[in-house]
């Protein structure tokens, strides 16, 4: 399929499941279930920040135009997500898997490497998006619990889903 | 050469990062006081429609539970009627202060600390700003921005929420928060020790401003703490379940015309 109208028929995905589905699980403040993180995810190890920054921009926007909320907020912290991918994934690849590496994913870098991507890429989005929710260090204690519950659940959500539906063979080459 | 354009690479990647991020503080920015109210309200229809069709969609598989809370919350207004006391809710008489418009909720949200309801009741149907809303198990929230069919609730489940509060059977007034650890909870924080609150005792409103009139209820003293050997913290269950919220109804003083112009002459 086209790259691009490939990328768009998933971000479009992506919006209206957390829209419509993900955002309507009310499982308190503790838990925040965030499907929409694994478009950033999803895209190829080589793929030039300037673009993945604007992709990260769209969605974010998207999500928060489409639910209530702090407008601008998960705006923020996609950008983050985005500005810090590559480097994450640079901090548990190894020399052979910058080599081949395509979308990160389990089998791409193994369950292991994938997980630490997938748990220090969520603190980053999650730290972003509590921090500034409250923005009050009086709600320190509270904002960390609420980055890590959500963390665990988001690694299992992301991780399931990857592995059901986006484990097919990778795109190769760049 | 590679090195001096991978620099450059850089430069403009974080240069972009920084317009970008300066967009969205500057979304937040202006954002978070009145959040929505600035946004178009072709856009806030839209999406409230949008929402409105898929709360019809999913209300199916929420009808046993919302006939019980209505079963229930009729009980309890036949019981009241008849014995014709004044507690709980006051009656809409034509002497009566309040009014009371019904609306269903279209969007709820629990898993924030700022969370908000929106309902489809708008100006067109006399919602204004500032109005009080309740559901069938007590106080729900105060109306913050109106569009034409709809309206923006700010929730009790809110860190920016706080009411005026009366624990009975004592007479303590004090002020009523979200502490933003559970759905179930809220706190009244900086009550003096001596002040004579139990556990078990009722949480209501205190009917001292002219949003809510008094005597609403709000829940049940579950636990105290003194906090740095001075103030008492008391933590209050609420009655209202917030993830089931389906039915609500705005209270419009009717007086409030009235009471504010009384207001400004005295400024």
């Amino acid at each position: 399929m086209n790259r691009p109208l490939y990328y768009l028929w998933l971000f479009i995905l992506f919006c209206l499941l957390q829209t419509f589905v993900f955002e309507r699980m009310q499982l308190g403040p503790f838990l925040y279930p965030c499907i929409y993180i694994l478009f950033i995810i999803l895209f190829p190890f080589g793929y030039k920040i300037v673009y993945l920054l604007l992709w990260s921009f769209a969605i974010g926007l998207c999500i928060d135009l489409l639910n209530v909320g702090i407008l601008g907020l998960h705006t923020s912290a996609c950008l983050f997500l985005g500005l810090t991918r590559q480097s994450i994934l640079k901090l548990v690849a190894t020399k052979e898997d910058l080599g081949q590496l395509t979308i990160p994913g389990w089998r791409t870098l193994g369950l292991q490497r994938y997980l630490t991507f997938l748990v220090i890429a969520l603190l980053v989005h999650h730290g972003v998006l509590f921090g500034l929710e409250t923005f009050r260090l009086s709600y320190f204690p509270l904002t960390l619990l609420r980055i890590i519950c959500s963390t665990l659940l988001n690694g299992l959500l992301i991780t399931l889903t990857q592995a059901a539906f986006f484990n097919r063979k990778p795109y190769s080459g760049n | 050469m590679r090195r001096g354009h991978s620099f450059v690479q850089k430069i403009t990647v974080f240069l972009l990062f920084l317009v970008l991020q300066g967009i969205a503080l500057l979304l937040m920015a202006k954002s978070s006081v009145y959040q929505q109210a600035g946004m178009s309200h072709f856009f806030n229809a839209g999406r409230s429609k949008v929402w409105e069709y898929q709360d019809n969609i999913l209300n199916y598989f929420k009808l046993n539970s919302i006939n019980r809370e209505l079963a229930e919350e009729n009980t309890r207004l036949r019981t009241l009627l008849f014995a014709k006391s004044e507690s709980a809710y006051p009656n809409t008489g034509t002497d009566s202060l309040f009014a009371f418009i019904g609306a269903e909720v279209v969007f709820n949200s629990t898993s924030r600390l700022q969370n908000y309801i929106v309902i489809n009741r708008g100006s067109k149907h006399g919602v204004e700003p500032d109005m009080g809303v309740i559901g069938s198990h007590g106080v729900v929230g105060i109306v913050q921005s109106v569009d034409k069919n709809y309206a923006l609730v700010r929730s009790l489940l809110n860190t920016r929420f706080q009411i005026n509060v009366r624990v009975t059977p004592g007479q303590y007034t004090g002020t009523l928060s979200w502490n933003g650890k559970s759905i179930r909870t809220a706190t009244i924080s900086d009550m003096p020790q001596h002040s004579s609150v139990s556990l078990g005792d009722t949480v209501v409103t205190s009917g001292f401003s002219e949003i809510f009139p008094a005597h609403i209820p709000i829940g049940v003293i579950k636990a105290t703490s003194i906090k740095k050997g001075t103030y008492m913290d008391a933590n209050v269950e609420l009655f209202q379940n917030f993830n089931t919220l389906e039915y609500v109804n705005i209270i419009r003083s009717l007086h409030i015309g009235e009471i504010k112009a009384l207001l400004q002459d005295y400024e």
